[in-house]
């Protein structure tokens, strides 16, 4: 019998307080939740692009329909939002990788900032790109 | 010392260093996929386009790579997710069969699908 | 400075009686010296004689006062009242260990991850240069870590769940494989098996928490470069180390 999530400490609202609503924890809990959700909501959408990759195939005509929706500012406020997400999670991903090879856990911190500041960043051009070709 | 018996394979930290290696390969297919597909062609392709674009070997090759990296990685992430949980070893074994069923068929069926665009080339 | 009032909400449970868990609030009058233990001796002695919770040392070397205060884990004993600059404070128990009562939580569990083969003592730093007595070779003293559990409290995988040894068995893994050589081959396959460093999520909260400099974070980051190298060293066909 599989043991209860959390049982010891209040089940799934504990879960939720944890990973989903760190209030009042560090910023490494914020940037581990940012990671896991950035990763599932990336996860959702490979299948979502494939989904949507599905329609060249089997309805080109389809496609050149939803590329409206697409091209459209929310259409592409969604891309920056995506193009977000990636950026995150990819900066992070290597600052955990950084850390297990140099350790130096005190400057973790400042180097989740700095993912956070390049992400920023960085999206910000990519939307200035993306807005600028539609 | 005290061991709870939670074995579902020999070598965790294959999950681990897979993850790290899969998302290093990501970061540089991930650049290459977004200069090629959308900042070189200067936005989005419509089904013409992007027929047209898959033809190149190069992309092609590329797509198929990123789809099974990306699908490898994902669910490798999902995996450690659901691994937090505490479930019991034969849970495990099922999420980790699952998971690998998942996986396949995502990445056979990108490559089919990248297959039957290229297909449609005239 | 005068003295200063402040609301304390104190998480309370007692099985069969409170509960489920609800939050009591007292206001206590705190100078610029009052530690969080010393309110809840206040509103234990003052207010509320059935309050429960654990205390020893007073002076942050026992580990037993170990509490969320404000959702933070800090150890009661050393945490001042006024320098959390606020007023109303929330003391909660640490979380990912079986509650009790009141404050105080099981850490029978988490002891039991402890081997009694590892070893508790470390070379002493404080006297490089002193000379030792005679029949004394070196001066020693304890392992920072205090077991207080507030690394457990504080990790989003180990306080979830009971899977995961945890950032203070595996700190006390690589200080063990760092004086004892002899053991570090099976040591290493502990701290790297389905309960170990892999299940690091790299949140680091262990090491922002930990109030004895153990730097549990740091510690799970050197045992996989330890077993990372292994990995190296024996693809190559060197001899591991």
């Amino acid at each position: 019998m599989d043991k209860p999530i959390g049982v010891r400490a209040g089940g799934w609202r504990f879960l939720a307080r944890r990973w989903v609503f760190p209030f009042r924890r560090t910023g490494g809990t914020w940037a581990f939740v940012f990671n896991r959700w950035s990763g599932v909501l990336l996860a959702i959408y490979l299948y979502v692009h494939l989904g949507i990759l599905t329609m060249i195939a089997i309805n080109p005509t389809a496609y050149d329909r939803f590329l409206v929706l697409a091209r459209s500012p929310l259409g592409l406020a969604f891309d920056v939002v995506l193009i977000f997400l990636i950026l995150y999670h990819a900066l992070n991903g290597l600052r955990i990788i950084y850390a297990t090879l140099a350790g130096q856990i005190e400057q973790q911190r400042a180097q989740f900032w700095a993912v956070v500041v390049i992400s920023l960043l960085v999206t910000g051009y990519s939307a200035v790109l993306i807005f600028s070709f539609e | 010392m005290r061991q709870v018996q939670v074995k579902t394979q020999s070598r965790p930290s294959f999950a681990w260093l897979g993850q790290a290696v899969s998302g290093i390969l990501l970061i540089a297919i991930l650049l290459l996929h977004m200069y090629f597909q959308h900042f070189q062609t200067r936005g989005l392709l419509n089904a013409a386009e992007v027929v047209d674009h898959v033809t190149s070997p190069l992309i092609f090759g590329l797509e198929i790579l990123f789809v099974i990296v990306v699908t490898y990685h994902a669910l490798l992430g999902i995996r450690a997710i659901i691994f937090d949980l505490s479930l019991a070893e034969a849970t495990r074994r099922k999420v980790n069969r699952g998971l690998t069923i998942l996986g396949l068929f995502t990445a056979g069926y990108g490559l089919i699908l990248a297959i039957l665009i290229r297909s449609q080339t005239s | 400075m005068p003295d200063t009032t402040i609301r304390f909400k104190l998480f309370r449970y007692k099985p069969g009686a409170i509960d489920p868990p609800h939050y009591d609030a007292f206001e206590i009058t705190v100078d610029e010296r009052t530690t969080v233990l010393d309110a809840l001796e206040i509103i234990r002695v003052d207010h509320d004689p059935g309050l429960m919770y654990r205390h020893s040392c007073h002076h942050a070397s026992c580990g037993t006062c170990g509490y969320k205060i404000n959702g933070q884990e800090r150890l009661g004993c050393v945490t001042n009242v006024l320098e959390l600059n606020t007023g109303e404070i929330i003391v909660e128990p640490l979380d990912g260990l079986p509650r009790i009562v009141d404050l105080v939580v099981d850490m029978t569990e988490f002891y039991r991850d402890f081997s009694p083969d590892w070893t508790y003592l470390r070379d002493s730093e404080w006297h490089p240069q002193a000379a030792t007595p005679a029949g004394v070779e070196q001066y020693v003293r304890f392992e920072n870590c205090i077991e207080c559990g507030a690394c457990i409290s504080a990790c989003p995988v180990a306080a979830v769940g009971d899977v995961y040894l945890g950032p203070a068995v595996l700190a006390a893994i690589n200080r063990d494989i760092d004086k004892n050589g002899r053991d570090k081959a099976s040591l290493l396959d502990v701290a790297a098996g389905e309960r170990g460093i892999w299940q690091c999520h790299s949140a680091y909260e262990c090491s922002a928490v930990c109030p004895s400099e153990v730097d549990p974070a740091g510690q799970i980051m050197a045992l996989r470069r330890r077993f990372i190298t292994q990995k190296i060293e024996r693809l190559f066909g060197a001899r591991s180390t």
